[in-house]
């Protein structure tokens, strides 16, 4: 059953704004719409872990210095001070990269958002395997795995920049524990490409043109999706539909998936994670709600990798546009 | 200054208070109960209480951050004593199947707890979130500070390293964060104990906090401390004796976490 879903809503496509995000990518679009998140919320303070460059909130912390708050280089402190401040009463963002945020303070994670249940919105920069150049200290591949272990963290993986730049502020107004998962290099190829319609836990449709191949995909790795698709004959792109997964509502998105995939014959998973990300949770939601489908998934290997460019790095895990699309083809070809 | 008559009076409610957290840990049966460094702070926990009314309603309750979670026989002994809760309540539910007083804190603003507390060190950072969030906000209890009580043993965690570096640029005047020096950890001696917690005092005082070393168990001594003024955190390292008040358990870490049985607890009771 669905519970407590909102009414969709329905965001208006422009491409000039497009191209204006995704040319700047998810963690400066990130932090220029904090500007406009302040203007909605004043009360609004922002934490940070020393990586307010790296977070876009340069500009945020010189005209709000009074609600920008640098905990130095201590992620712990900085998820638990904001977790206080929130349970006071106040409106908190607080973010660093990835791995530290979510790997080096997960006891705070999970004690905060998930325990108290206290509705701090917690910002990983670069995961995924955007900064495979300065090795796997520095990417993250394990965030969503180990945030989807916990019960009540509402995750929002923005497929491009241009979505998060429009979700943003109705993703803070939820006033949820949450944990938005910024994925992909300094420049993000547009995913959406016409009006987006959402209720925040759906998985969102990109194109629905057959039924006999449902691919499911999360963060900016859609993009690929989205490239490989285009790449395929017409003949065979026809038969499948490509949805992302930007929202894991525990309550709904399971059950939103597995609807969805009891209408194909068999589902694609797509995602930079390891084991635990977008293709543990929909083979749950399948389980969960008994249906039965083959179900293909191009991840990131349970193993750690020789590092490069994001580029390199997704050629190994078969993520790259042209592995995707020969994995797209052989699924529809069998 | 206070009278000899008031801290007679203190003394007494620490004494009172001892003997509810006694009870309790008869409840907590063969789950057993952290007993020593329950009674370690109470002495401090009665007089902050005093000069703050933490215990007149749960809203100036949720002040009191007791970090040092696993001696929440002190806090339930207070929320007892204040009436915020039913004696007869915790009594009966004391570390049993579905309880909401387990053996460590668990959030319930309701009943004035605001944080769950536990795993050792975040105490002290939510802790600093709220008083940073209060004196944001002129109308969110300025008059009350943000009370954070954490062990010795705690210090051990990097985490309060990294909120002592946070504290010392944000110089908030409503946090008050009293360290319990019993002198003991779970299995071994308190890392800090050997110079009898001059380095870490030292090491404190580095931050731009107000310090203050001083008996634990003092009532006066915390009094005064407490009553200083400052526009900065203050820092108290209270030296006590863990298990205080009772012969059985002063300074024997065997009952850091003990089974207390209704013959020991009867003895006790005298």
């Amino acid at each position: 059953m669905v519970k407590n879903m909102l009414e969709p809503s329905l965001f208006k496509y422009s491409r000039k704004e497009s191209t204006r995000s995704n040319v700047v990518g998810m963690r400066a679009t990130y932090g220029l719409t904090t500007l406009t998140l302040k203007e909605l919320y004043p009360d609004l303070t922002i934490f940070s872990a020393d990586t307010s460059t790296s977070a876009g909130l340069d500009r945020f912390k010189t005209s709000h210095s009074d609600s920008f708050f640098d905990c130095g280089i201590s992620e712990q402190c900085m998820v638990a001070a904001a977790a206080g401040y929130v349970a006071g009463g106040g409106i908190a963002l607080a973010s660093t990269f990835a791995p530290f945020l979510i790997l080096r303070a997960a006891e705070q994670v999970r004690l905060s958002l998930g325990y108290m249940n206290l509705p701090i919105v917690i910002t990983g920069l670069a995961s995924g395997l955007s900064l495979g150049y300065l090795g796997y200290t520095h990417c993250c591949v394990e965030d969503l795995p180990f945030v989807l272990s916990i019960p009540n963290i509402y995750v929002y993986s923005p497929s491009d920049a241009y979505e998060l730049k429009l979700f943003l502020p109705e993703i803070v107004k939820q006033r949820k524990p949450t944990y938005i998962r910024l994925t992909g290099a300094s420049k993000v190829e547009p995913v959406h490409k016409t009006d987006i319609t959402t209720d925040f836990s759906s998985p969102i449709k990109i194109s629905n043109l057959g039924s006999k191949l449902l691919v499911l995909s999360t963060g900016s790795i859609s993009s690929n999706v989205v490239q490989a698709i285009n790449l395929l004959p017409e003949n065979y792109s026809s038969l499948l539909s490509h949805y992302v997964v930007p929202f894991f509502d525990h309550t709904n998105t399971t059950d939103q998936i597995a609807k969805l995939a009891s209408e194909y014959d068999s589902v694609f998973v797509v995602d930079e994670s390891m084991y635990g990300g977008l293709a543990s949770f929909t083979s749950m939601a399948l389980a969960k709600n008994s249906i039965f489908k083959p179900l293909h998934a191009s991840t990131h290997p349970h193993k750690y990798l020789s590092c490069g460019s994001h580029e390199y790095m997704l050629q190994q895990c078969k993520l790259d546009v042209k592995c995707l699309q020969e994995t797209i083809l052989s699924i529809l070809v069998s | 200054m206070i009278s000899d008559h008031k801290v007679a009076s203190l003394v007494k409610r620490s004494n009172d208070l001892r003997y509810i957290a006694l009870e309790l840990a008869l409840a907590g049966g063969s789950n057993a109960s952290h007993i020593g460094g329950a009674l370690s702070c109470i002495d401090f926990l009665i007089v902050a209480n005093d000069i703050y009314d933490l215990s007149a309603n749960v809203t100036n309750m949720q002040s009191l951050i007791l970090s040092k979670g696993h001696a929440c026989l002190a806090l339930y002994s207070l929320l007892i004593q204040a009436k915020l809760v039913e004696k007869k309540n915790v009594i009966n539910t004391f570390e049993k199947d579905g309880s909401k007083y387990l053996g460590h804190p668990c959030r319930d603003p309701s009943i004035g707890i605001t944080f769950s507390t536990g795993s050792l060190g975040n105490g002290l950072a939510h802790a600093i979130g709220l008083a940073l969030f209060r004196n944001q906000s002129p109308s969110n209890q300025k008059d009350i500070p943000v009370v954070a009580v954490l062990g010795d043993g705690e210090c051990n965690e990097g985490l309060i390293w990294e909120c002592l570096e946070f504290i010392g640029q944000l110089r908030l005047p409503n946090l008050i964060i009293f360290i319990d020096c019993n002198g003991w950890q779970q299995t071994q001696k308190s890392l800090y104990s050997h110079d009898q917690y001059k380095s870490l005092f030292e090491r404190i005082r580095t931050y731009d906090v107000e310090a203050y070393k001083l008996n634990g168990h003092d009532h006066l001594e915390i009094y005064n401390s407490l009553n200083q003024p400052s526009n900065k955190p203050k820092i108290i390292l209270g030296i006590t004796i863990k298990g205080k008040g009772f012969p059985l358990f002063e300074n024997n870490n065997n009952w850091h976490h003990g089974i207390l049985t209704q013959s020991m607890y009867d003895e006790l009771h005298g």
